[in-house]
């Protein structure tokens, strides 16, 4: 019985996802993921355990605290360098591996090949973020616990799912933008370190360039709104719907980069 | 173009200011057909174009009708076992190859069973749940050969596939390649131990410094070598005799006999002649002949021929 060529582009792309996500979730992959997952949750049960009591009461308190966490650290640094390193690995490791040709050599579009990758390191980084954000979130509310009942009835879960969405979308912005760089560099470091130089000066950016930062974008999708210092250019933030389009097209770009680059793809490992 | 030929039109490769292959115009039919040249001579470029792992800087490469750059259509075609001995992280036997035939398109059940058959076949089943990293290289060379076979191709490309194996291996695995290239498909191989391919190759590339030097039937390519005398064994009962008579024919260059006077040896620009006169010459000599046959048919010899060595016998 032939298989349908649909069903066959499918199982491929399963197959390449399968394999990227349980790359990056294992063996020396994982170690910087894990490690940059693991320090917010570090610094919010330092904070549970050396909170003063007389601040139990101040929900708010927490509630802003850790949005300023999550814009600062969790977002502009665990998810910036976790994307970095998951989604730059994915044809990078392959190459200093010496093991790219046996991914070359499946009969598949470099446009499946791409995607795939894409999809696995997008499963495996908004995994390991996303519990990293919830545990988080749940331990700098955990020292008000006995006053969140109002906060929790209120927009508890509601500021959860959002965090999450913005981790997921992030890894995805940021990932898209990182597959294509291990594409074209030997050593990505300096251009994320100029991507995130430029992600760093968001706030000081007139409007019209503020849309080109991933970050910009994803402010828009935050539960709480950031406090960006008095010397930030003060812009109105684009509607959620805008964001999320503008992600998205982010993504399509990049990859569409990416599946062009892949097509001149060689095996060639004493040049690298 | 030809739908049952590896083509190669005026192909270059280089890397950087390096030259990989020159401008090779190159036919391959079915059957086997031998890859010969020193390291560094340009063959695995030439099977890596062959397959799409690398793209030529000029001219275009197709593969049974199935330009290179279709790694969709190609890899359905073409199996092939590189000389590269690294593997997945991780991989077990049986996890490299179901992983392989996941990406053919194959369900997870059945790449499993075919993944095991596949092992079997080369002889790894009882190493099948191992991880590759602590296989013998041996065993890893039958490893990718397995994998290069999985999907039943029709065009076989090999490089270098003896590397590592045991005579027993060796044995084995050119038999297989024999079998395939018998059943009508391209088998591609290059290969140090000579011997081994010329003993079964149908035709035979022959590449130096990135250019092909020659290509055809073992046979033919060394008969077009006018500018290089050929050698002649005869083995018989009176090889000095015979020296006296084939001294007297004009295209003979040299004759030698045998340190152990059983036969000697004839350097001729014109084997065609020489093959056409000797016979009647023997027989009217009454001489007792065992054998007359090239001496240095062999693919060492004519590729010392082609690359300005001086050439010997078999």
């Amino acid at each position: 019985m032939t298989v349908p060529p649909r069903t066959v582009r499918g199982r491929q792309l399963r197959a390449i996802a399968r394999r990227e996500a349980s790359r990056s979730l294992a063996g020396r992959r994982l170690l910087p993921l894990g490690i940059l997952a693991i320090l917010p949750v570090v610094l919010a049960v330092l904070r549970a355990v050396f909170l003063p009591e007389s601040r139990a009461a101040d929900v708010s308190g927490g509630v802003a605290e850790f949005s300023q966490v999550f814009w600062v650290f969790i977002l502009r640094i665990v998810v910036f360098f976790s994307a970095a390193h998951a989604f730059v690995k994915t044809f990078r490791s392959e190459i200093t591996d010496e093991t790219l040709h046996w991914s070359l050599m499946a009969p598949l579009r470099r446009r499946e090949l791409v995607i795939g990758k894409f999809t696995g390191a997008w499963i495996a980084t908004s995994l390991v973020l996303a519990a990293s954000t919830a545990a988080t979130w749940a331990l700098y509310l955990v020292p008000h616990s006995s006053h969140l009942g109002d906060f929790l009835a209120r927009a508890g879960v509601v500021h959860l799912v959002r965090y999450l969405v913005v981790v997921v979308v992030a890894c995805a912005a940021y990932g898209a933008i990182f597959l294509l760089m291990g594409l074209y560099f030997r050593s990505p470091m300096i251009p994320a370190v100029v991507l995130l130089g430029w992600e760093a000066l968001t706030p000081f950016l007139p409007a019209a360039l503020k849309s080109l930062t991933v970050v910009n974008h994803l402010a828009a999708l935050l539960p709480v709104p950031v406090q960006l210092g008095s010397f930030a250019v003060a812009s109105t933030a684009p509607p959620a719907w805008l964001a999320v389009g503008a992600l998205v097209a982010c993504v399509v770009v990049f990859l569409a980069f990416a599946v062009r680059r892949s097509r001149r793809l060689e095996v060639s490992y004493s040049a690298e | 173009m030809t739908t049952d030929r590896i083509v190669f039109r005026e192909v270059s490769k280089f890397y950087g200011e390096v030259l990989g292959v020159n401008r090779v115009n190159l036919e391959i039919a079915p059957g086997l057909t031998g890859l010969v040249g020193p390291n560094g001579s340009g063959k695995s470029t030439l099977m890596h174009l062959m397959t799409g792992l690398l793209h030529p800087s000029r001219g275009r490469v197709e593969v049974l009708g199935v330009p290179t750059d279709r790694p969709e259509e190609l890899f359905r075609l073409v199996g092939y076992c590189t000389q590269y001995d690294t593997f997945p992280p991780g991989a077990t036997g049986r996890s490299f190859l179901r992983e392989a035939l996941s990406l053919h398109g194959v369900g997870r059940d059945e790449a499993d069973a075919r993944a095991l058959e596949s092992l079997r076949t080369v002889g790894l089943a009882d190493a099948a749940g191992r991880r590759i990293a602590g296989y013998s290289k041996g065993m890893r060379q039958r490893a990718k050969l397995a994998h290069a076979m999985l999907h039943d191709p029709r065009v076989l490309v090999l490089d270098e596939p003896l590397n590592g194996l045991d005579p027993v291996g060796r044995s084995e695995v050119m038999d297989v390649v024999a079998r395939l290239a018998a059943e009508g498909r391209h088998v591609v191989v290059s290969s140090h131990i000579l011997h081994e391919v010329d003993a079964v190759s149908d035709s035979v590339v022959m590449i130096h410094g990135g250019a092909i030097v020659a290509e055809g039937e073992i046979r033919a390519v060394r008969g077009e070598l006018t500018r290089h005398p050929i050698q002649v064994l005869v083995r018989c009962d009176d090889p000095r005799r015979v020296a006296a008579l084939l001294f007297g024919l004009p295209h003979v260059v040299e004759v030698r006999v045998l340190d152990t006077d059983d036969g000697l040896l004839v350097r001729t620009r014109d084997a065609t002649s020489l093959f056409r006169t000797l016979t009647g010459l023997l027989v009217d000599a009454g001489v007792e002949v065992e054998t007359v046959a090239p001496a240095d048919e062999s693919v060492h010899a004519v590729y010392d021929y082609l690359i300005g060595g001086t050439g010997g016998a078999a």
